[in-house]
């Protein structure tokens, strides 16, 4: 099974992914290899994550899957001629709105607007469980908040070298990333991005499906507009259908009533702010 | 001149006397710009305790293992740590028939840091798991004992040379020899080496780690990621009845009549986010959570189906974030993990797991 040195795989959520904007190129004999260099300084050419499958299709020639996490989405597509027997199995048990751990390889592509879009092609998935996603979203943001805490520690020092921030704890190949993301975005904005985290932790407890749960009741607040309030029956109803719980739904309208995007207008109607 | 015990000396002093024994001795050749020298260096030792020294002058009566009294020596900080210093107003006398019984002294080692480098250590931990065996040596029997001893880092197996140790209780052991012996580390005591009963507050159990940090072949450790792999041979296997080795043919190449029997077996590559590690496991470590009980591999009527196993294993360990303890081992492809427990991560596992992270951003 163990086929030499396996190459990393980085765990690391959709945002860091999505703002990324440096590919290194580098040969290696007859071959061009090309990895992605985050701006929190993840290099590699593979990924490992955890989300909830929220979009599917399906043709004769490939699947296409998205995955989200909590800061956004992974695309995900597999080709027939890739031919992978293993990894077409697995994938034809997925289900919409499953939740699943993917490894997969980077591949990137240029859009029409210039920008550097990213696709997963998935070499293992498989169905997981809400606390597995748990562990891989705090791992991933503990992971995330150690790299971030040494770019700022090294934005402080010009001359630090890999050797200092091993001292300090790092492994080898994240002290590497780190140095080259932070001559390769000399404007990124950490704070931002550790916002996200703070507030990812502490909405840990509340799990993905009500994350999905607030998308939903803001879908259907949006496109039922109504000035005395939309009744709770009608939502519990609508989100019934995408497979979220009653009780989902109570602690999804809590928090959107806490966060101020939805109101209650007189008793158990609720109307988008 | 002020007389000292090796014990007392804790700071740089002038002019001191003392009676020591020297314990080794050695010679350096120095390159200046006045030409070459030669200087010495050593340890010397009392019933106190152990120095190093160095010598830029030495008389040539003393040699390795005499007791010398030494008058008008001083010591000095090197790399913070004491030294003692001989120079040409050092005088020497030998002192023949005096036996002196040399306290050692042992720098104290976390167990997580045991590498292969230091011969003999100080180690404070609690023992537990006594094993008794006999050995011959010199066609004399004699007696070892082997426990596991356990620390805030992890643990090891430790064999005490003809003495009982205390157990369930905290222990400092001076003086224990580590070597890595079958990938692993192993510890051992001779009957001599000074134990001594302490308060120690340990919480039991395999401790965490990150897989980045793994250095040393110790056990009583877990780790906890989602498996990226797994090997196409895990599942069902047939043992030996006579030996227990497993079976790649049809029968034992040593026992051909003995018969067989079914076991299970998986090995994985699991990845924590730092790094990844190879794991093996056995029934013990994998019944729970694959759920296979003994009697469904040993039901005469309905024999395992190696399909049917591999798929169950592969379907309770894949893409599930999953804790295994076990103790590393390290061989010719690296270091891997022998799984004792396989468990998958559960509510509070995860809290566990967030305070240990939360710690670092303190
Ligand atoms: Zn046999």
């Amino acid at each position: 099974m163990r086929e030499g040195k396996r190459e990393p795989a980085r765990w690391i959520f959709s945002k860091e992914l999505r703002e990324t904007t440096v590919i290194e190129e580098n040969t290696e004999g007859e071959k061009m290899r090309s990895m992605f260099l985050t701006p929190l300084g993840s290099i590699g050419r593979r990924i490992l994550f955890a989300g909830k499958v929220t979009n599917q299709r399906e043709d004769e020639k490939s699947i296409r899957l998205t995955v989200s996490d909590p800061t956004g989405a992974f695309y995900l597509s597999f080709f027939e001629r890739d031919f992978n027997q293993n990894v077409k199995r697995q994938l034809e048990k997925i289900e919409l709105n499953q939740t699943v751990t993917v490894m997969g390889r980077v591949s990137h592509y240029t859009g029409e607007d210039g920008k550097i879009l990213f696709n997963i092609n998935p070499e293992l998935i498989y169905e997981t469980d809400a606390e597995s996603m748990n562990f891989w979203n705090a791992r991933t943001a503990y992971l995330c908040r150690r790299r971030i805490m040494r770019i700022k520690e090294a934005l402080k020092k010009p001359d630090i070298s890999t050797g200092v921030l091993t001292a300090s704890g790092s492994t080898e190949d994240e002290a590497e990333g780190i140095l080259k993301s932070i001559k390769a975005y000399p404007n990124y904005d950490y704070t931002k991005f550790e916002e996200v985290l703070t507030s990812l932790l502490f909405n840990q407890q509340i799990s993905q499906n009500i994350n999905i749960a607030k998308d939903g009741i803001l879908e259907f607040l949006s496109s039922h507009v109504d000035p005395q309030g939309i009744k709770y029956e009608e939502i519990v109803n609508e989100l019934l259908k995408k497979g979220i719980s009653q009780n989902e739904v109570d602690e999804a309208l809590n928090v959107l009533g806490h966060e101020g995007d939805v109101f209650e207008v007189s008793l158990k109607r609720y109307r988008k702010i | 001149m002020v007389i000292k015990k090796i014990g007392e000396i804790t700071d740089e002093v002038q002019d001191i006397e003392m009676t020591v024994k020297i314990l080794s001795l050695s010679q350096k050749e120095r390159n200046s710009d006045k030409g070459n020298s030669v200087y010495h260096y050593g340890l010397l030792g009392d019933e106190t305790g152990v120095l190093p020294f160095t010598a830029w002058n030495i008389s040539s009566i003393v040699k390795e293992k005499d007791v010398v009294n030494i008058k008008r020596a001083y010591t000095k900080k090197y790399n913070d740590k004491i030294r003692i210093y001989f120079d040409d107003k050092t005088e020497f006398a030998l002192m023949p028939g005096v036996e002196m019984e040399v306290k050692r002294t042992y720098n104290y080692e976390k167990i997580r840091n045991l590498g292969t480098g230091s011969k003999f250590v100080a180690l404070e931990g609690i023992l537990s798991e006594e094993k008794e065996r006999e050995f011959e040596t010199n066609g004399e029997k004699r007696k070892v004992y082997s426990y596991v001893m356990e620390d805030d880092t992890g643990s090891i197996r430790l064999s005490s040379f003809g003495r009982k140790l205390p157990m369930g209780h905290g222990i400092r052991l001076e003086g224990v020899k580590i070597e890595e012996f079958n990938g692993r580390i192993n510890a051992s005591v001779g009957e001599k080496a000074e134990v001594q009963e302490i308060e120690l507050q340990i919480e039991k159990g395999p401790k965490f780690t990150y897989i980045s940090e793994i250095e040393n072949p110790i056990g009583g450790l877990y780790i906890s990621g989602f498996p990226i792999s797994i090997g196409e041979k895990s599942g069902l296997i047939k043992r030996c009845k006579e030996c227990k080795k497993k079976i790649d043919d049809e029968r034992c190449e040593t026992h051909p009549d003995a018969g067989f029997y079914f076991d299970i077996f998986a090995y994985f590559n699991i990845d924590d986010g730092t790094g990844y590690i190879s794991v093996t496991s056995g029934m013990e470590a994998l019944k729970d959570i694959c759920g296979i009980k003994s009697d469904e591999l040993s039901n005469e009527k309905r024999p395992p189906l190696r399909k049917e196993i591999y798929e169950r294993i592969e379907h309770s360990l894949m893409g599930k974030a999953l804790k295994v303890q076990g103790s590393l081992s390290k061989n010719t492809m690296g270091m891997s993990l022998r799984a004792s427990l396989i468990s998958s991560i559960g509510p509070e596992d995860n809290k566990e797991l967030k305070k240990i992270m939360e710690s670092e951003f303190l």
